[in-house]
């Protein structure tokens, strides 16, 4: 579904990304490891369409999309979950999800749709009229979760969706993934958290400054002896 | 005579307010402060001049005509200065808009002399409200611009795109991750704000029946003054700065001389600055 | 044959000095001129250039001076006193130009006098009028009159003919506008009228329904507005506007110009003020300048291109007289008893400044009119 091959990506003269290859297939759950600075956040950037690779290409069903804007690639069915959840702290929770939805035009669908995210998360329909930037980190998450599915996506990419949450939180965030790849989005899931991530992926990559240093099923990966050296704390 | 100048102030400052919510616009969605403002809301002046004078047409349609030409001038000023250098810092395109302003200045006087050009006087008759008598052209002033006021915060609360452009004041870039098209908001949000500036224009052009090349210089100064007052990002902000600089000009003839009417507004800005350095309704400047 | 030839030859002849740029033999007399030409004053230096460059035209299709043609050395001083002054440095160290004409306002022409007084160049302004301007230097020649003149003047038009005795002053604020104020009040206060109270303005001012507002609370019967006619418009407007019709306004000749009529429109009307410059003035003078102005430039002229194109035909006739010597010029203009100027005669006082004939004249029906009751 998703395929990165040999992508590199530059920001000026620092080349962040050195041929980085992936594919996330049609309803997998794939986590992408990596520690400070390994480049996880510029992967996606890159997917998203923010930043273009200069060598290399990104497939999206098939068609390239690494010369896409990011209006583009969300049209075409990926959505973001980004790094600190970026909600938009002087929007409404409602308007939030509204902005979710920019590329459509579809109205009725739309709200269909923000119906549906109210069921799954009720704490954003008691909030809907509130600022999002006073909802707390996990409430946050849950919005950037739903923003992310207003979209319509066929594949989420999320960016650290567990940072800076509470542990209760960050239960609940996996299983709202797991239980969004249960209904058949592919997910591909830029963790630091590799314990949990590797606990619900079905495969995953290691990127360790800028290259992929390690590409197994996730049950492979926690066996891994370097995985288990440098990521997982067991 | 306090009421009077009291309502003297409150269409000057109306008018003040307008300028000054153009700056917020572009302050707030690109992070920029814009030099050449003045002259784009010089430009809408002269056509809306030009409408009445030359071609006899009604002000209102002279007042579309220039809000129209000020956003086509605001619409070619962020694609020419801002949008090449969008990730040049600020300095590159502020240097850019005072060069832009002089040109557009003195492209003006080649253009159309240097001299005051009049405009027809429209509502000269007066009516008395409540024992005082006031300028209907004053209360047509007072009425446009607040409609304007409305309209905008229909505008930018309750559209799609005025949606997009407060998202995109607040996350550039994950606005742009949601497929918002950010190269667009930034144009259509210099667009609006250089039109507002135009509807500004006009309408002063019309209050004192003259424009005039330089007259962006000190309504561009007031209005950014208005805009720092009222806090820099905040459009109720701006308007209750343009409006209280105007009050207090007014007062300032009123009670101490014509010759001080902007040291006063200007050290009234100062002070409340010094007391609140992040304006009247602004707030203090997240450090991400 | 022979009869023939002669029309021919003069047609050739003539048209040879016409269309030809005359071949001079001699070098040009340069004279500079310190005028705002850019800025918030460009259309009193632009009607002084206008006026200045036809005159020297016509005195160069005459044969100029003495065979040497007239060439002007323009310099763009906004009328600002630091552009005037360093232009001032220029011209005088500038070893081709014998005199200068110019500038503006009274505080520009002020500001550059030292340095024409220490270098001993004339600076003979067609616009400054200020009292203190003409005697501040041996150098220096004002040919427009001085408030001196006109300020009492125009109080005992107000008092006397018009009968007004509240009156209120609203200024310009520059050394010009505070001595046409306080020569007039200083007048008006012993012709026993009240002044009732004085503001100003600066000169970038357009909004003055604050000022207005205040000085209607102070109920004069006349406001006397020593200002430019672009201001004085829009005060008329503005005023009309607030609904304020119960006050006579008057101001001195400054205001005299078509201009003031095409954008006072209406709201002039009634505006009491003087004038040294006529365009319907009779004399043979008056009506060549006029004529061959609205010819050139499809308008009629101004007092500011009057006295603009007066100073140059006098600068030139002295020059014609004495010749090019710095010193000389200024020796022979303190001379001039019986100039014939578009603007009146120019007699020089001992302060080297004139006093003019004023007509009183008042606005009616969009007209200027003599005012004769």
């Amino acid at each position: 579904m998703l395929e990165l091959r040999g992508v590199s990506t530059r920001y000026g003269p620092v080349q962040v990304l050195w041929e980085v290859s992936l594919t996330v297939g049609e309803g997998e759950l794939v986590c992408l490891l990596g520690g400070n600075a390994s480049g996880k956040s510029t992967t996606m950037k890159t997917i998203l369409g923010l930043v273009h690779p200069v060598r290399g290409e990104v497939l999206f069903r098939g068609r390239p999309i690494h010369r896409d804007t990011p209006a583009q690639v969300v049209r075409a069915g990926i959505a973001p979950v980004l790094e600190s959840r970026r909600i938009f702290p002087q929007l409404t929770v409602y308007e939030n999800l509204l902005m979710g939805a920019y590329t459509r035009t579809d109205g009725p669908g739309i709200r269909q749709d923000i119906e549906a995210v109210y069921e799954r998360f009720p704490v954003l329909r008691e909030r809907r009229g509130q600022l999002g930037g006073t909802l707390s980190g996990g409430e946050q998450q849950m919005l950037a979760i739903a923003r992310a599915l207003l979209a319509r996506p066929r594949l989420l990419v999320m960016d650290e969706p567990s940072m800076g949450l509470s542990p209760l939180y960050v239960e609940k965030t996996f299983e709202v993934i797991q239980d969004l790849n249960r209904q058949g989005i592919a997910i591909l899931l830029v963790e630091q958290n590799a314990n949990m991530a590797l606990a619900i992926a079905q495969r995953g990559y290691v990127l360790q400054t800028g290259r992929i240093v390690l590409a197994d099923t996730a049950q492979n990966l926690v066996n891994h002896p370097m995985m288990r050296k440098a990521y997982l704390e067991l | 005579m306090l009421v009077p100048q009291l309502i003297n102030g409150l269409t000057q400052g109306s008018l003040y307010a307008l300028i000054a919510i153009g700056f917020v616009i572009i302050f707030g969605t690109m992070n920029l402060v814009t030099f050449a403002h003045g002259e784009v809301y010089m430009a809408g002046a002269f056509v809306g001049a030009f409408a009445m004078s030359l071609w006899h047409l009604p002000w209102f349609v002279a007042l579309v005509m220039g809000m129209a030409a000020a956003w086509v001038l605001g619409f070619l000023i962020e694609k020419v200065a801002f949008r090449p250098l969008r990730t040049a810092g600020h300095m590159p395109p502020l240097l850019i808009t005072i060069g832009l302003s002089i040109i557009l200045k003195d492209l003006a006087v080649v253009l159309f002399g240097a001299e005051n050009r009049p405009v027809p006087s429209i509502y000269e008759q007066t009516v008395r409200l409540a024992g005082v008598q006031v300028s209907v052209l004053q209360l047509v002033i007072l009425g446009l611009a607040g409609t304007l006021f409305l309209v905008l915060r229909l505008v930018i609360q309750g559209t799609k795109i005025g949606r997009a452009m407060r998202a995109t004041a607040q996350d550039h870039e994950a606005a742009s991750a949601m497929g918002v098209n950010v190269n667009r908001v930034f144009s259509i949000a210099f667009a609006l704000a250089s039109c507002l500036g135009g509807a500004a224009g006009v309408m002063i052009g019309i209050y004192y029946n003259a424009v005039y090349p330089t007259m962006g210089g000190t309504a561009g100064l007031k209005g950014f003054a208005a805009c720092i007052f009222g806090g820099l990002t905040s459009i109720p902000g701006a308007i209750l700065g343009g409006i209280i600089i105007g009050v207090v000009e007014n007062l300032t003839v009123q009670f101490l001389a014509s010759g001080y009417r902007d040291v006063v507004a200007f050290l009234v800005m100062v002070i409340v600055l010094v007391l609140r350095p992040q304006g009247l309704l602004g707030r203090k400047l997240k450090t991400v | 044959m022979k009869t023939k030839m002669v029309p021919m030859l003069l047609t050739l002849f003539t048209l040879l000095l016409v269309a030809a740029p005359v071949a001079w033999s001699a070098e040009s007399i340069h004279i500079a001129v310190s005028a705002p030409l850019t800025g918030n004053f460009a259309e009193y230096g632009q009607n002084w250039q206008k006026a200045i460059s036809m005159a020297v035209e016509w005195i160069n299709a005459a044969g100029g001076i003495k065979g040497r043609p007239l060439e002007i050395v323009y310099g763009d001083s906004k009328s600002d006193p630091k552009d005037s002054a360093a232009l001032a440095q220029k011209f005088t160290s500038d070893n081709r130009i014998v005199a200068e004409i110019g500038d503006f306002s009274s505080t520009a022409s002020m500001a550059a006098q030292p340095i024409y007084d220490r270098a001993g160049m004339v600076q003979l302004s067609p616009t400054t009028s200020h009292p203190k301007w003409a005697p501040g230097s041996p150098w220096s020649f004002g040919i427009v009159g001085t408030q001196a003149g006109e300020g009492p003047f125009m109080a005992r038009y107000a008092i006397e003919r018009l009968g007004k005795k509240r009156i209120a002053v609203l200024h310009i604020n520059n050394d010009w506008g505070i001595a046409s104020k306080e020569y007039f009040v200083n007048a008006a206060t012993e012709m026993g009228a009240q002044v009732l109270g004085v503001e100003s303005y600066f000169e970038t001012e357009k909004d003055f329904t604050g000022v207005l507002t205040k000085l209607r609370g102070l109920k004069p019967e006349l406001i006397y507005v020593p200002s430019f006619y672009n201001e004085m418009a829009l005060i008329s407007k503005q005023r009309e506007k607030l609904g304020w019709t119960d006050v006579v306004v008057m101001g001195p000749g400054s205001l005299y110009s078509p201009k003031l009529l095409e954008l006072g429109g209406n709201s002039v009307n009634g505006l009491y003020t003087s004038a040294v410059f006529f365009p319907n003035d009779p004399r043979p003078e008056v009506q060549k300048f006029v004529k061959g102005f609205e010819a050139k430039y499809k308008a009629t002229p101004n007092m500011f291109a009057g006295v603009a194109y007066d100073a140059i035909n006098l600068m030139a006739e002295t020059i014609r007289k004495v010749g090019t010597d710095r010193k000389a010029i200024r020796d022979e203009l303190v001379k001039t008893k019986n100039f014939p100027g578009v603007t009146g005669k120019i007699a020089f006082t001992e302060r080297r400044d004139v006093v003019k004939d004023y007509r009183h004249l008042v606005v009616k029906d969009g007209q200027f009119t003599l005012f004769d009751k």
